[in-house]
């Protein structure tokens, strides 16, 4: 129901611009209405006609195929304004003027008529054009996911569509079945998903998580199973794929990674390709870092942690990396770079921690803000606002070429409520997230303080004459002929190579002093 | 004496244990590699080449050359054969002092390269990769050779077999596992005389490599170099 009365405000906000945008052509067609004597239909008719000048369409459409977007956005507004709804152009009008403002960088301007084009569906063989428009730029760009997935696709039934918006249309409905918990119908539209589409993959990927949800561990790692290994993408060349893959692989490791089956969860965690720089490959590196540490492995884990240091990296909040160095330095005996490490996290985060304690708004900590948006929902919605905010400021580029149609006014409109809008979400979205980054960040200060102190313990730990002999630690060689290559670190990171890092350090360590207790 | 050198030997045992059981810790600063198994491995390399021997100055030799290379490792390698057929284009250099000046060149043991075949050991010590514009990275190798074989040349249509003794570096760099692109520069010391010619040829020429190993095992099975 709530859907519903949603999609009616949304809909009744959609006439009302529209009902203000053509405010001047209302205000003459009244005019024209009066003047006329005859019935009230044919009036109108008229008087649209006689108000819209036929080239208009066809310039624009010129416009648009010269790639001269913007004088083509202004021909199919105006168009739009002056037209009459039934006019067998004006879904067309409608479509290319989305088109044009895509072609410009404003894509919200640009899901706004696609979706009004998909949503009003009058003209059937419009329909595929705009949704296929509509399935790239969800996969490519950050989007009102709400306008696009619940107020157009679920619920909707679309007819017939080529297969691969059938896929897509099919798993978003689906997909939000599961999320109310309608289980049987979102297999019912799952099982439509064809088996060759990346669609299929992520719908598997969505059964595993519900049985993750549902604590069916053996199923889900079944499920999970199954979409890495689905005859999709084989090649390895579609990202949208093979991003479904990396979760796969991510949500088995972790999982195997719980259950302390560390070697099993390692491979998997290796199985996640690096596809872009983004927060989850942080997150991944910094997962597997702690993986080797399980292993024993503290140089691999070390490798993994000196990653993190690469700009792509470094902006991310991840004070869990701060930890696991120190005490991996603790273990191998190093105190001095152990100690190194918890100044590193004090100076790092000093002063977001004492504007925690003085009760700072978390929004104006900048740390805990970064840290809140740097995952799920609220990152991709802050990308969104982001993107809002860009592409306002193409509008401003072209204000004084738009004014006498006024494109410019009825666009800062769409994107002014929209920005509103999301910023209210954004808002509900960061007090949950802020609260968690917040509380992650002390509990990370107190396992600092804890190391701390134990390496201050071992530094002083009283050892026998007879015991003060170091390990039998094979000393590092690096081959000068081997089927592996040794890449030295020299302050510049590659991203082929972010993997592959490894800290060639022996343990200090007195034989009686290796075993050592750890902060975490 | 003896017993002087005992009692600072005692003096000095237990400072000798203490610095042992003390790393430097200066000079024990941790090293960071990143280790990767070699995206390109050769095995079994046959080549073609175009070439320029483009020293003398009465000719310059227009030069096919085509060559097996075992792999026996990713450092040592054994290039077979490498055989080069060298296509004389004169300069008229010879026809010129004829005319003008009415010399011709005496030496009797000179005359132009028609064949070289060289058998060389290969040590491939330099591995990496470049950046190209940033957008893409391309893999190279390079490698010197060393080596000797048989080498023809030939003078008023007569042609004799010489030693020659070759040394050269190259640099090859990947387009796919299979196929690389190489570039070669080689040093022909031939033993014609008393005192040796010496030959310079450029090639540039197109590798193809056959290798049946196991292309991924290399990082995961010895575990780095501990």
């Amino acid at each position: 129901m709530k859907r519903f009365i949603a999609l009616a405000a949304l809909l009744a906000f959609e006439n009302a611009a529209f009902a203000q945008d053509q405010a001047p052509a209302q205000q003459a067609q009244e005019q024209a209405q009066k003047q006329a004597e005859s019935t009230d239909e044919a009036q109108i008719d008229e008087v649209r006609e006689l108000e819209l000048d036929p080239a208009v369409f066809d310039n624009a459409l010129e416009d648009f195929y010269a790639k001269n977007y913007a004088d083509g956005a202004k021909g199919f507004y105006a168009f739009i304004r002056t037209a009459n709804a039934t006019d067998e152009r004006f879904e067309w009008a409608q479509f290319f003027l989305a088109e044009c403002l895509k072609g410009l960088g404003l894509y919200h301007g640009a899901v706004q008529y696609y979706y009004l084009v998909a949503k009003t569906r009058s003209r059937p063989e419009i329909l595929p054009m705009a949704l296929g428009r509509l399935e790239e730029i969800s996969r490519t760009r950050p989007f009102d996911e709400n306008l696009v997935f619940e107020d157009l696709l679920y619920d909707s039934e679309f007819g017939f569509l080529p297969e691969n918006l059938t896929n897509w249309v099919q798993y978003v409905q689906g997909y939000y079945d599961y999320r109310n918990d309608f289980i049987e119908w979102g297999n019912r539209h799952f099982d439509q998903v064809k088996n060759d589409s990346p669609y299929f993959l992520k719908a598997l990927y969505v059964k595993g998580v519900y049985a993750l949800k549902k604590r069916k561990d053996d199923e889900a790692l079944a499920l999970f199973d199954a979409v890495v290994h689905a005859d999709v993408d084989k090649d390895g060349t579609d990202l949208f794929a093979q991003d479904a893959k990396n979760q796969a692989h991510l949500a088995m490791a972790r999982l195997l990674y719980d259950m302390q089956e560390w070697k099993k969860a390692l491979d998997e965690y290796d199985q996640v390709k690096q596809i872009d720089l983004s927060f989850n490959q942080a997150q991944l590196l910094l997962e597997k870092a702690w993986t080797q540490y399980h292993l024993g492995e503290y140089r691999k884990a070390m490798g993994l942690l000196h990653a993190l240091r690469a700009p792509s990296y470094s902006r991310f909040f991840l004070p869990d990396a701060f930890t696991l160095r120190g005490i991996i330095f603790k273990q191998l005996c190093h105190f001095i770079p152990a100690k190194r490490s918890v100044r590193e996290f004090r100076s790092t985060f000093g002063r977001p921690l004492q504007d925690l304690r003085r009760r700072v708004p978390l929004e104006n900590i900048r740390v805990v803000s970064r840290g809140a948006t740097q995952d799920g929902l609220i990152a991709r919605r802050t990308e969104l606002l982001r993107s809002l905010e860009r592409e306002g400021e193409i509008i401003d580029k072209h204000d004084s070429a738009w004014s006498d149609v006024e494109l410019d006014k009825h666009l800062r409109r769409l994107y002014e409520l929209e920005l509103r809008e999301q910023a209210r979400l954004w808002r509900i979205e960061f007090k949950t997230a802020s609260d968690n980054t917040g509380l992650e960040l002390l509990e990370s200060e107190e396992q600092m303080n804890l190391l701390d102190y134990e390496v201050g313990l071992d530094i002083f730990k009283r050892l026998k004459a007879e015991e003060a002999r170091l390990g039998a630690e094979k000393p590092l060689v690096i081959p000068y002929d081997s089927e592996n290559v040794y890449y030295e670190f020299d302050t510049e990171f590659w991203n082929d190579e972010l993997h592959s890092y490894e800290f060639f350090v022996n343990s200090r360590c007195f034989e009686a002093a290796s075993a050592g207790g750890t902060a975490k | 004496m003896r017993r002087c050198l005992f009692v600072l030997a005692l003096s000095l045992a237990p400072v000798v244990a203490h610095a042992e059981a003390q790393p430097d810790i200066e000079t024990d600063a941790p090293r960071v590699f990143s280790i990767q198994p070699r995206p390109y491995r050769l095995g079994h390399e046959f080549s073609l080449g175009l070439g320029v021997l483009p020293l003398d100055a009465f000719y310059k030799g227009a030069v096919i050359g085509a060559g097996y290379t075992y792999h026996f490792s990713d450092f040592w390698a054994w290039e077979m054969a490498n055989l080069n057929y060298s296509l004389n284009i004169d300069t008229g250099l010879e026809a010129e002092l004829l005319d003008r000046y009415g010399v011709r060149p005496v030496d009797s043991a000179g005359g132009k390269i028609t064949l070289i075949g060289t058998t060389n050991l290969v040590v491939k010590p330099l591995f990496g990769k470049f950046s190209v514009f940033n957008l893409s990275k391309v893999f190279a190798e390079t490698y010197f050779v060393a080596g000797g074989g048989p080498i023809r040349l030939e003078r008023d249509g007569r042609g004799t077999f010489y030693f020659t003794a070759d040394i050269g570096v190259g640099i090859r760099f990947w387009v796919v596992k299979a196929f690389s692109i190489r570039f070669d520069v080689r040093d022909y010391l031939i033993f014609n005389d008393a005192l040796p010619q010496n030959a310079l040829m450029f090639m540039i020429g197109a590798s193809f490599n056959y290798w049946n190993g196991d292309d991924n095992k290399a990082v995961k099975s010895n575990g780095g170099a501990y």
